[in-house]
């Protein structure tokens, strides 16, 4: 009779921890932190942002690809290809939210400026989706086959889609949910940031082929021409733009490059071991180091390496959520 | 289905061994060749990239060091490449850039790690069938490249096909050899056996010679040599069985040629007087009592023979039986002027048949009177030789028989003398009956003689000795002896 309730209790728990997303340690609103994404070892890492104290890891154990942190910093989304929709948690109490029944073929997500609405890339449905706060779809844009970067501007009035595969970038008015524009990028762009001062959009890459990526495109936000190519090797891919000028990640060399507004190039210095992500806060740049599965603390001013924090394996995107007192 | 011969059978079964046996033998062949050859040109692959990859200092790759990969590489047999694409080394790999890479980003994971890789198989890049090394160049977590050695798996299996080209003519001849042995073996397993079938077939229509060859010594050999045996005896059984037939019917027709002339001479009144009549019924008399003699004796015979009739055993004071038998025989000795003479120790207990034993004495003793010329002498001797034995000896001086035909003695009708011994009225198998009789007591008997001297008879039996009595009583029920 005993067995027969342990066994029953047991069956109870394996039932309910089968049917639903486990909960994770919470991350406090107050505190700064840096978020790694490690999609080799399907974990996300959040780390202090002073000093890379470890506040939590979750073991995710789904293949996601991606994330992005809501406008008010209080949910992070996580999405991938294989994935049948976009996980949604609270970082405060570590709970799942409802998941957002986007189907499979999400590749990248961006929140509106104003937090109302999320911008998604589907490379299922060739598509930018745009989601209320609510998770309703409100529109479906039709862009190429690979949506992999989306970049907003200030306003939030413009989406620049800077499509994998399709060779093309383009540039879409959001409030009338239409594409006013397409052009020509390298195939495999990947990576950009918009500089919407001096008009211009710069997009990375990988490169196709045997060919690998050693420049940075420069195109003029107003009719898509090629302004300039300015040479940042190998296979820039990330890119950051702080009040010290525009700061560029380049995978294929280990190297992170600082660009003055005018396009000169004015130092760099050799960081991590296949880096993919980079992020700036604080006067400091964060480095998410792939291969060595660790997160490099650089100064922004110096470019001098501050500290390695150890993240989980395989580290491909990072996240900074600034803490509220 | 048609059945197959045995021939066939063994030859089919030493065809599939020949088959197998090269089919294993290649097999394991490319085996070894698969696993140490393989395995030894991947180990030196893997030597060759490792102590190439031991010159990089770290940092980006040296011209220096990629010179001196370039220069190893035209000296060696192997193809060499330095790779430091990071496309080639899959460090896009997160990323689907839809790429074949040298490196493919499982293995960037291993080379991280600071082992080298090997793969073997077809390498799109090559178009061809390859045994590939790839060894990392590390510095410090950053793959700045690798050392990547390749063969193509042509060149590594040419040694195969060598090895092949020598192994089939090998091949061939080894089976050719294996098979002209086996032929042989064929040859003399099945040729005897066929050879009896065939004498067996002969045998079956009553011709008994059989001549199987007899080529060895081993099974086959043996079952030849006794199936040539068996064959013989048979042949003189049925040589016997026809003598005896003759026999029998020769030893009945003399008597009965006799009744029926002498009766029709009767009917036809060829009697002319009432005492010739008498002579002539006399005549009918003496040949009816010697057909029913021996009528007897060959019912007894067969029953001695078939063990029919089981031998009611007893402890049996042997000396009493022959006294009582020579008490029947002294008239009859008295009549012939022969001199019956004996010596006998009375304590040989014989464990036998009463009846058995008297009906051996009196043969041999009628023997011996009937074959003494008058005037003669006949002794008969009882003794004890050793414990477990008896020994009867009669002896007398009557013609003697010739030494050719001892052996002789005691087969059914033979006689030394026919026309004689007929007249003497002998049926020719009391002999035959006590050899038998003696044989079944677990008995000897034995037969000596010198022409014109006399003949000895001596029959040894074995006696009962002390305890053996109640072991006799015991063993009654077997349905041999009984008490």
């Amino acid at each position: 009779m005993k067995r027969a309730s342990v066994w029953m209790l047991l069956g109870c728990f394996f039932l309910l921890s089968g049917c639903a997303h486990p909960s994770f340690p919470p991350v406090a609103d107050s505190l700064s932190v840096v978020i790694s994404l490690d999609v080799k070892g399907e974990t996300v890492t959040f780390l202090n942002a002073k000093n890379g104290g470890k506040i939590a890891r979750w073991n995710i154990n789904e293949p996601f690809q991606g994330g992005a942190l809501s406008a008010d910093g209080r949910t992070l989304l996580l999405y991938g290809r294989d994935l049948d929709g976009v996980y949604r948690y609270d970082l405060a109490t570590g709970k799942p939210l409802a998941e957002w029944k986007t189907g499979s073929g999400i590749v990248s997500a961006a929140p509106s400026p104003d937090g109302r609405t999320w911008f998604f890339g589907d490379s299922e449905h060739h598509a930018v989706r745009v989601v209320s706060r609510d998770g309703e779809e409100i529109a479906r844009l039709s862009v190429g086959r690979s949506p992999m970067t989306l970049l907003v501007n200030r306003a939030g009035t413009r989406l620049y889609v800077i499509d994998f595969q399709d060779e093309r970038a383009r540039v879409i008015d959001v409030d009338r949910r239409r594409v006013i524009r397409s052009f020509a990028v390298p195939k495999f762009a990947l990576g950009g940031v918009v500089r919407e001062k001096q008009g211009e959009l710069w997009v990375g890459g990988h490169g196709s082929g045997s060919r690998v990526e050693t420049n940075i495109h420069v195109y003029s936000l107003q009719d898509g021409r090629l302004l300039r190519t300015i040479a940042a090797p190998v296979m820039p891919v990330d890119f950051v733009e702080t009040d010290r000028g525009v700061f560029v990640l380049s995978h294929g060399s280990n190297t992170v490059y600082r660009v003055l507004p005018s396009g000169k190039r004015l130092d760099s210095v050799s960081v991590g071991a296949n880096p993919f992500a980079m992020e700036a806060a604080g006067g400091r740049l964060y480095i998410a180091s792939y291969d060595s599965d660790e997160m490099i603390v650089v100064d922004e001013g110096t470019l001098r390496p501050l500290a390695r924090w150890k993240t989980g394996d395989g580290p491909l995107q990072l996240l900074i959520r600034e803490g509220r007192t | 289905m048609k059945r197959l011969r045995l021939g066939q059978k063994v030859w089919l079964a030493i065809g599939a061994a020949v088959v197998v046996t090269l089919a294993f033998s290649f097999g394991l062949l490319n085996y070894f060749y698969r696993t140490v050859y393989m395995k030894e040109v991947e180990r030196t692959l893997i030597a060759e990239g490792t102590n190439l990859a031991r010159d990089y200092r770290g940092g980006a790759i040296a011209r220096e060091f990629r010179q001196q990969i370039e220069w190893y590489d035209e000296k060696s047999t192997a193809t060499i490449l330095l790779i430091d694409n990071p496309r080639e080394l899959s460090a896009c790999f997160p990323f689907p850039v839809h790429y074949d890479a040298l490196v493919s980003g499982r293995d960037r994971e291993t080379l991280l790690a600071g082992k080298p890789v090997v793969k073997t198989g077809y390498e799109k890049r090559f178009g061809r069938r390859v045994m590939a090394v790839a060894v990392p160049l590390l510095d410090d977590k950053r793959l700045m490249g690798a050392i990547y050695l390749y063969m193509p798996l042509a060149d590594v299996q040419a040694a195969t096909k060598r090895a092949a080209a020598a192994f089939w003519p090998l091949a061939a001849v080894f089976a050719a050899a294996l098979l002209v042995v086996g032929r042989r073996m064929v040859r003399q397993l099945v040729e005897p056996l066929q050879a009896m079938e065939r004498a067996a077939e002969r045998m079956a229509e009553g011709r008994y010679e059989a001549g199987i060859p007899v080529r060895s010594d081993d099974e086959i050999g043996r079952l030849a040599k006794a199936f040539n045996q068996m064959a013989d005896a048979i042949a003189k059984e049925d040589e016997q069985k026809r003598e005896f037939l003759a026999n029998v019917s020769h030893e009945l027709r003399t008597p009965l040629s006799y009744m029926k002339g002498y009766s029709e001479a009767l009917l036809a009144g060829l009697a002319k007087t009432k005492e010739e009549e008498k002579a002539y019924l006399r005549l009918i008399h003496r040949e009816t009592e010697r057909m029913e003699r021996l009528v007897g004796d060959l019912l007894d015979l067969a029953r001695l023979e078939g063990q029919s009739v089981p031998l009611e055993r007893a402890p049996v004071a042997f000396a009493q039986v022959i006294e009582d038998v020579i008490a029947m025989y002294e008239p009859i000795a008295a009549q012939k002027r022969i001199k019956l003479s004996c010596d006998l120790d009375y304590d040989v207990i014989v464990n036998g048949d009463a009846d058995r034993l008297e009906q051996v004495m009196r043969n041999l003793l009628d023997n011996a009177i009937r074959y003494t010329p008058e005037g003669g002498a006949v002794t008969v001797r009882l003794s004890r030789p050793s414990e477990a034995e008896g020994e009867l000896v009669i002896e007398d001086t009557g013609k003697g028989i010739p030494k050719d035909q001892l052996p002789l003695l005691g087969q059914r009708f033979f006689r030394v003398d026919r026309a004689r011994t007929r007249k003497e009225g002998g049926t020719g198998l009391g002999l035959a009956i006590v050899k038998q009789i003696v044989a079944l007591h677990g008995g000897a008997i034995q037969f000596d003689s010198d022409l014109g001297r006399g003949t000895t008879v001596s029959v040894r039996l074995p006696l009962v000795r002390e305890g053996e009595e109640t072991y006799v009583q015991d063993k009654g029920t077997d349905g041999v002896s009984s008490i």
